[in-house]
């Protein structure tokens, strides 16, 4: 369809564009509207057999906030504007004397007509914009935890980064002074820091499979045996010196996951208890069946959570303090393990056992749960 | 003079192409280089190599139309490396006939067990030559018997179920290489069966009750999750 041109200067055609933008019409919004304006007229028709005085402005109260529910319901100010227009031509149709007709003849009634009409078209507006207005203020707040995402993103990259390009650089332009051992130590340094970066990277890449909090994520039926297996399978490449002992239940148990996500959680959960349990030297993962729930729960033999972290742990905010291995942080692994938990309707907590830390990642075992 | 195995590298990066080529060099291999989908089917055609690396992500066609394209008249392994990280992108390399998938970032010792398995099943008729010759496989405590279709673990009966035993010699006969579910359904069940995998990773658990010390920590049959499985190298 063309755009219809109206012969307006460009600025009031913009302006003309932004209200019929809003002049959006949809089925729903007109039942929403009808039913408000009958069970108005029921109300008044029931109201005036106790009107007595023949005062007839309680109609008109009624018909604004007929108006006022018609914006609050309705997308867009059309349905609202048409209820202050339908609204007051029957207030001065049905309910005003003489009854039954249009009549601007009752004193001072022409000017209270106006003034009403204006009030419910603008109270229309209004409350239309409004809606927009929380809308709006949504979406901002939806970009600034996408842009607090990418500050700690790009924080935990430049670090490990800083460490590649350094070493290269040394082993480049200092070839020949270098002994062996020092060469073999850069060159450990740089992989180390690189692996750090493939991690982060797949963090990365988990957030995008749960997409923007709209699209569902894609569950299947998972062996949660098997899921348990490809994390340890990856946390023992690269942590080898770690003991890794996995208790499952007798049965088999099919937990409807999205499996490469659920992997990552216990991963990461895993590389969080070997980093930052610092004394870790083996970690035990347990799985539970209670009911229509499993828990997968993941328990270190560490240094444990420092308590006044425990609480705050999985909102993902990356401490600014200035000492401390700033690299460390799992800032993104563990926002990404409540994310991922919080995408399959489950919940993820932390304590301290008194030897250790443990974290339970709970999910449930019925589909129909997702309401 | 020793006769080399001669691998092709598919890449259109030099800095992955150029490591490739030097981690197979040092360790036995003649490595030829080239960056593109066409001029990668012409070197296929004139210098049959004995493998392929292949990047899927090539400047000029998807990597995936070079391997139905040699897949046209040629068993010859090849070997997807690729950033693509979506089980979905796996099993269609894997269905197209690619022998395996390795996803970037791999390590380098992984790369060449993914060669060695891939060139070695090619070259052997029943796909694995331990098979043919004594009619049973074996890695680790595990033994598949295929003459008595059995599997044991330590020498002792696993006591499987007919289905499950199929699962497990079917995996054994491509032992090193991952199986997508769609295959092994396909194989135990017949082209007509039904895609639900269910069933298929009941009988897993149940198998890795059977032969697996910790079956959450198995050592014989390896989960390529949203893929398939992959069974132990044999000895």
């Amino acid at each position: 369809m063309k755009e219809i041109i109206i012969p307006w200067p460009a600025k009031w055609r913009k302006k003309t564009k932004l209200l019929t933008k809003h002049l959006t019409y949809s089925g729903k919004d007109f039942i929403i509207s009808m039913s408000l304006y009958l069970l108005a007229t029921i109300l008044c028709l029931i109201l005036r057999r106790f009107d007595t005085e023949n005062d007839t402005s309680y109609v008109a109260m009624i018909f604004l906030l007929d108006v006022f529910l018609t914006a609050l319901l309705t997308d867009g100010y059309l349905f609202s504007v048409l209820m202050a227009i339908f609204g007051m031509l029957s207030v001065d149709y049905v309910f005003t004397e003489p009854y039954w007709n249009i009549s601007f003849t009752l004193a001072g009634f022409p000017l209270t007509f106006l003034v009403m009409m204006f009030i419910a078209i603008a109270t229309a507006v209004i409350t239309s914009r409004g809606k927009r207005v929380e809308e709006l203020t949504r979406e901002a707040n939806e970009e600034k935890i996408h842009a607090n995402l990418l500050r700690a993103v790009s924080h935990d990259i430049r670090t490990p980064l800083t460490g590649i390009v350094g070493a290269t650089n040394v082993l480049m332009e200092q070839e020949n002074t270098l002994t062996t051992e020092q060469r073999h130590e850069l060159l450990c340094n740089a992989n180390e820091e690189a692996q750090w970066l493939i991690g982060i990277v797949e963090n990365l890449l988990s957030v995008t499979r749960i997409g923007a909090g709209e699209t569902k994520i894609n569950k299947t039926s998972e062996l949660a045996e098997e899921v348990i297996e490809g994390a340890v399978a990856k946390f023992s490449r690269r942590y080898p010196d770690i003991q890794v002992e996995v208790t499952l239940l007798p049965e088999p148990l099919l937990v409807p996951m999205d499996p490469l996500l659920m992997t990552q959680v216990l991963n990461n959960l895993l590389e969080n208890a070997a980093i930052h349990g610092k004394s870790t030297s083996c970690i035990k993962i347990i799985l539970e069946k209670a009911e229509n729930r499993c828990c997968f729960v993941v328990e270190d033999d560490g240094e444990g959570i420092p308590s006044e972290e425990v609480a705050t742990l999985f909102n993902g905010r990356i401490k600014h303090t200035s000492q401390g291995d700033m690299k460390r942080n799992m800032g993104i692994g563990l926002s990404v393990c409540h994310a991922v938990v919080q995408a399959h309707n489950g919940r993820i907590w932390a304590e301290n056992t008194g030897s250790g830390a443990r974290f339970t990642v709970e999910l449930p075992l019925q589909e129909g749960e997702n309401a | 003079m020793k006769i080399k195995d001669k691998v092709l590298i598919v890449e259109d990066e030099q800095s992955i192409s150029n490591f490739i080529s030097m981690v197979l060099t040092a360790n036995g291999y003649d490595t030829m280089i080239v960056r593109g989908g066409e001029e990668a089917l012409t070197m296929i055609s004139s210098h049959c190599p004995d493998l392929i690396v292949l990047d899927l992500g090539l400047p000029d066609m998807d990597g995936i139309e070079v391997l139905k394209s040699v897949r046209k008249w040629s068993n010859l392994p090849i070997v997807v490396v690729s950033a693509r990280t979506h089980e979905r992108d796996k099993v269609e390399a894997l269905d197209y006939g690619a022998d395996d998938y390795l996803v970037k970032p791999f390590g380098t010792s992984e790369l060449l067990a993914r060669i060695r398995t891939a060139i070695r099943h090619t070259r052997t008729a029943l796909s694995n030559s331990q098979i043919a010759q004594s009619g049973k496989f074996t890695t680790g405590d595990l033994t598949i018997d295929y003459d008595k279709h059995q599997v044991l673990i330590c020498g002792e009966n696993a006591k499987l179920t007919v289905n499950e035993y199929k699962i497990v010699a079917l995996l054994g006969k491509y032992s090193g290489k991952v199986l997508t579910y769609d295959f092994i359904i396909r194989e135990l069940w017949g082209p007509k069966a039904k895609t639900d995998n269910q069933i298929l990773r009941v009988n897993m658990a149940n198998i890795r009750r059977k032969i697996e010390k910790n079956p959450g920590t198995p050592e014989y049959i390896f989960t390529e999750v949203g893929v398939g499985y992959r069974m132990r190298e044999g000895d």
